[in-house]
């Protein structure tokens, strides 16, 4: 197991340089010259020039790309073009906002949409399986940032109970996680409601009914556990989308997170802190994605011993083929819900 | 009313892909949600395709005497601040997004199909490669790798394109590696090696058509989660941009009036909602028809 999380940990380092390699050719190719922004309109060519010389942005590419990589290898990302303050204090201080919400939406939806999506595979075809569906979709399809304007439409502007913007203390969080929820919320009810479906009308789930076990038993040790693996797959895909719904949704109500830190950002053509925030959020991701990938080995004996053994050369075949599968459900899947 | 009974005609028998498109056709057909989700699409399609005839006003006429009005017989979705014709405008902007949806994945998905069955056909070293690859793309929530490449350009339509595509490579290449990899080693592929067949060749004309079913229902899905990504971009102020009559863009600029003229923030973004309801409901329906093992 041990083994198997370092060599995950090992696999997240070429992929997060192959990141920051991306994001530094983007910033390099974006049009505009951020020194003349940030002069305005008033500045002497001379002095556009100077600061372009201050700022490293007349070296040429690659002395460019190694200053940059030189400076993250050292953990340092750079300083902001704008407030001249180092991009990792300004994110500092914006990243614990963002993952505050993305956690609290990724509990909230699990919380909510595992249970209901059981009930609705318990109970198929019945009066709440229909509403769930119904409710699923429409989760699915609403755009997050129309469904949070319409959210402060009413419980703001028409009612008066909550506050329309900022992030000053309990409920204010309210609106924001139902908003960015409910893709999610629909995305893992949809995905819970098909895997039970799926394991329910298997074998061994009719031999536990027939030998008289108690449905309740049946149900969540025979049934949920070997359904929870593209459960689990879903919940780490929506973490990465509650993260994703934070930074468009930080715009409507105005909440001071990594995501509105980032568009603001890209408005200024502030390169350092564009590149900061991209990479900061791509870390998180892929460190969810490997949480996700050591669960999976807690929920399925089956991965876990395909690790525990020394992985040879030759991995076995089924093995192969059931992870390509899971992998392709999870693909199909991640569609019409991952923003 | 289909008849229960097929009788297998000689067409049916002779021609194998065309039988099973009927099959497919058949099981759609008794679906009522995928039917009436194809329904609703070839309509916006429609309304995209003659919306210079269906608009009761040109999407870009501004009206000073007739700002922001609520609602009424003339205006059925009231105006905006330049009192142009709410309506009129979400109509013009089904061209838009359905546009974006269609050459964006259209564009991703190649990309995508030829580097998941490059990676899946040949495995090793080579998927190595373009898998780790792919993990980088898919290390970026795909929101902010949009947002990344779309700032890299200058904002609108066509940086909106590339971004959407783009970010929706690593999605297409997994779907299709995937499905490469449990056909490969099918007889009938080996059959077509031992007699000579170019990789290109076995690629194209034995691996492709039998892993279609999963690339045509991603796709479906993947136009309405262009689209939704698309208004996003748009509703950021880094993708299409005012005065284009784009969904999200209207959105965005309706936000400032929200509070005292809020049927400005409603028919955009229902707009978004059908549309993208329209393409799950049949992108679902495609996948349980072309999967009959799913469904009993």
């Amino acid at each position: 197991m041990l083994r198997y999380i370092a060599k995950r940990l090992l696999t997240m380092i070429p992929v997060l340089i192959g990141i920051s390699f991306i994001i530094f050719v983007l910033m390099y190719f974006t049009p505009g010259d951020p020194a003349e922004m940030l002069l305005g309109d008033l500045a002497t060519p001379e002095q556009v020039d100077a600061l372009r010389e201050e700022l490293g942005l007349n070296d040429g590419f690659f002395q460019r790309y190694f200053n940059y990589m030189k400076g993250l290898l050292k953990g340092d990302l750079g300083k902001s073009y704008v407030s001249k303050m180092p991009v990792w204090d300004e994110i500092a201080t914006r990243l614990p906002v963002t993952a505050r919400v993305a956690f609290l939406v990724a509990i909230f939806a699990v919380l909510i949409g595992i249970p209901i999506g059981i009930l609705s595979a318990v109970r198929q075809y019945s009066f709440i399986d229909s509403i769930t569906r119904v409710f699923a979709l429409l989760g699915i399809t609403m755009p997050s940032f129309w469904l949070a304007l319409l959210l402060v439409l009413l419980f703001s502007v028409q009612l008066g109970w909550l506050p329309p913007s900022g992030l000053y203390g309990p409920i204010y969080y309210i609106m924001p996680i139902l908003s960015i929820s409910a893709v999610s919320i629909a995305t893992i009810t949809r995905t819970a409601r098909s895997s039970m479906l799926e394991v329910i009308r298997q074998d061994y789930v009719r031999t536990a009914r027939a030998k008289g076990q108690y449905e309740r038993v049946v149900l969540f040790r025979h049934a949920l556990l070997n359904a929870m693996i593209p459960i689990l797959t879903i919940i780490g895909i929506q973490f990465a989308g509650g993260l994703g719904g934070a930074v468009v949704n930080e715009q409507v109500f105005a909440i001071p997170g990594l995501g509105k830190l980032m568009v603001d950002a890209i408005k200024a053509r502030n390169y350092p802190l564009i590149q900061g925030s991209v990479l900061v959020l791509a870390v998180l991701q892929s460190v969810v994605n490997l949480v996700v990938d050591i669960l999976y080995a807690f929920v399925d004996p089956r991965i876990r011993s395909q690790y525990s053994r020394k992985v040879g050369k030759k991995a076995p075949k089924l093995a192969v083929a059931a992870a390509a599968a899971s992998d392709e459900a999870a693909a199909t899947t991640l569609e019409g819900g991952d923003i | 009313m289909a008849t229960m009974t097929e009788t297998p005609t000689l067409d049916m028998m002779t021609d194998v892909r065309r039988s099973q498109l009927a099959e497919t056709w058949k099981r759609l057909r008794k679906n009522k949600l995928a039917l009436a989700g194809l329904i609703l699409l070839l309509f916006l399609v429609l309304v995209a395709i003659f919306a210079d005839l269906i608009a009761p006003y040109p999407f870009d006429k501004q009206n000073y005497d007739a700002v922001l009005q609520k609602p009424s017989w003339e205006h059925l979705m009231g105006t905006d601040e330049y009192g142009r014709d709410i309506l009129s405008r979400v109509i013009h902007g089904s061209r838009i997004s359905l546009r974006v949806g269609f050459i964006s994945l259209t564009a991703g998905a190649l990309v995508g199909c030829i580097l998941g069955a490059i990676a899946g056909y040949f495995g090793g070293r080579t998927d190595n490669l373009i898998m780790r690859a792919n993990d980088i793309l898919n290390g970026i929530p795909r929101i902010v790798l949009a947002i990344a490449i779309a700032s890299a350009f200058k904002p609108g339509l066509t940086s909106a394109l590339v971004a959407i595509a783009v970010s929706s490579v690593p999605n297409f290449a997994r779907v299709v590696r995937a499905a490469t990899m449990t056909v490969r080693d099918q007889e009938y592929v080996e059959a077509s090696r031992s007699l000579g067949a170019s990789h290109a060749r076995i690629i194209v004309s034995h691996i492709f058509p039998n892993i279609l079913a999963p690339i045509i229902v991603q796709a479906t899905l993947g136009i309405g989660t262009a689209i939704l990504l698309c208004a996003s971009l748009s509703f950021l102020g880094l993708g299409v941009q005012p005065p284009i009559p784009e969904w999200g863009a209207m959105l965005s600029s309706a936000r400032s009036f929200m509070r005292d003229y809020p049927y400005m923030v409603i028919a955009p973004g229902l707009a978004i909602m059908l549309t993208v309801l329209a393409l799950n409901l049949f992108g679902d329906g495609l996948r349980d028809a072309l999967d009959p093992k799913l469904k009993k």
